[in-house]
């Protein structure tokens, strides 16, 4: 049991998990596992199905859209860069369980796997853990949107062919 | 074709982080830096028109313009890493992602602080250098993902022992000098003491002008090293500048001398 504190600590230093008691970040603990990746290394891809919800520990994470143009142009786009502490990989506790963006490692990367599915029954049977997980991670989702919008409304406005 | 020079390109928003660069690139014997972008669309078009053998980019870059509160409008290093790295096959990509920890993460980062590139292994990090990265296998069509580096000041002696210019007379002079500086500072006290005790006066003044002698050989020792050790290193650079110009001139006659600043 004791070997669990590091994952503990772990998810206690991200905002989706700080308000949780200690019994039941044990209970996520126990879900988890660590994993190690190199600089340049994908996490997952996307369309990839999407069996684990990752907490970035140590390192910096980019997630990218593939963007796939007429005569075989595809494109890759970052859409986010993460840093540590940060939650990525939502798809596997919402459905059709499919990630929607790939991760790629910008530096050698720590994180912390949760099982997707064994992660979504807890937060379905026990509804105030899955309240308060899903109130921290709307609230990471809504100040992304904020920020993309902000993104938008700018390029709209310097963008010389849309006035 | 051995001293063949490499060209550089180097991409970041900020002017600081291109100056760390540029001095990361000039330490390296026969590295040029062609040209300079702020954003991920000129480094892109620079890359196309100079076809540099190494491109450095820092992660955090703006597709165009970055916007100071929004985060997300410095996301373009890697996308134009990944587009070099595919569209020109004879240009390694080195992109850097923790220049925001490393540069300007520090309080104070003086001019003579040590820069340079580095990967991350299993084992620690390991010194990455641009000739090695220029050698690499021309089919890699991926950026190469490193991390800068950054190390306090050597002091006089440890660079004399790292350059190996002059060889080990100079450091044998360096530690005399010190060394005399260090005996003739407390010769010079233990004479001021004697003197104070009046009936030793003579002893005192005879061991306080040793000391003083040996101060002054010291310094004088140390400071001559110096200016011998500069004109040794001004000489060695100007034979390593002369050297590769000579071999680019045959093997490439575009874009050596034209330098880009489109920032």
């Amino acid at each position: 049991m004791t070997e669990r504190v590091a994952e503990k600590r772990a998810l206690r230093g991200s905002s989706v998990f700080q308000t949780l008691s200690d019994t039941d970040l044990e209970t996520i603990a126990r879900l988890a596992v660590e994993k190690e990746y190199e600089a340049g290394a994908v996490i997952f891809r996307q369309n990839d199905a999407a069996e684990e919800i990752f907490l970035l520990r140590e390192g910096k994470v980019a997630l990218q859209m593939q963007l796939s143009g007429p005569r075989q142009m595809s494109k890759s786009v970052t859409v986010d860069m993460l840093t540590t502490n940060e939650v990525f990989g939502w798809s596997a506790i919402v459905e059709p369980h499919v990630y929607t963006l790939s991760a790629v490692c910008l530096q050698r990367a720590k994180v912390l796997a949760i099982n997707g599915t064994r992660f979504g029954s807890l937060l379905q049977e026990n509804q105030s853990v899955g309240y308060a997980v899903l109130n921290k991670l709307i609230g990471v989702v809504a100040s992304r949107l904020i920020e993309t919008r902000h993104l938008l409304i700018s390029e709209r406005l310097w963008n010389p062919k849309v006035e | 074709m051995k001293n063949r020079t490499t060209r550089v390109v180097l991409a970041s928003e900020y002017p600081e982080v291109r100056y760390r660069l540029g001095g990361l690139v000039k330490k390296e014997k026969g590295s040029v830096v062609v040209g300079e972008a702020a954003n991920s669309v000129t480094a892109t078009t620079l890359a196309r028109s100079l076809r540099p053998d190494v491109v450095i980019m820092d992660s955090r870059l703006p597709y165009l313009e970055g916007l100071d509160t929004v985060a997300l409008s410095r996301v373009g290093g890697l996308d134009a890493a990944q587009a070099i790295s595919q569209e020109i096959q004879s240009t390694r990509v080195i992109l850097v992602s923790n220049l925001d920890t490393n540069v300007f993460g520090q309080r104070y980062l003086s001019p003579d602080h040590e820069v340079y590139l580095s990967r991350q292994t299993a084992e620690g990090s390991v010194p990455l250098t641009l000739r090695e990265v220029s050698d690499l296998a021309l089919q890699m069509s991926v950026p190469i993902f490193a991390n800068v580096e950054t190390q306090e000041p050597k002091s006089f002696r440890e660079q004399v022992a790292e350059d190996g210019v002059g060889g080990k007379a100079l450091l044998i002079v360096i530690e005399n000098s010190d060394r005399a500086r260090l005996l003739g500072i407390f010769a010079v006290i233990g004479g001021l003491g004697l003197i104070a005790t009046y009936i030793l006066a003579p002893i005192g003044m005879a061991l306080a002008a040793i000391g003083a002698g040996a101060l002054l050989l010291g310094v004088a020792g140390k400071g001559a090293t110096a200016l011998w050790y500069k004109s040794l290193l001004r000489k060695k650079s100007r034979r390593a500048e002369e050297a590769p110009e000579e071999s680019e001139a045959v093997s490439s006659s575009t874009h050596t001398d034209n330098k880009y600043w489109c920032v």
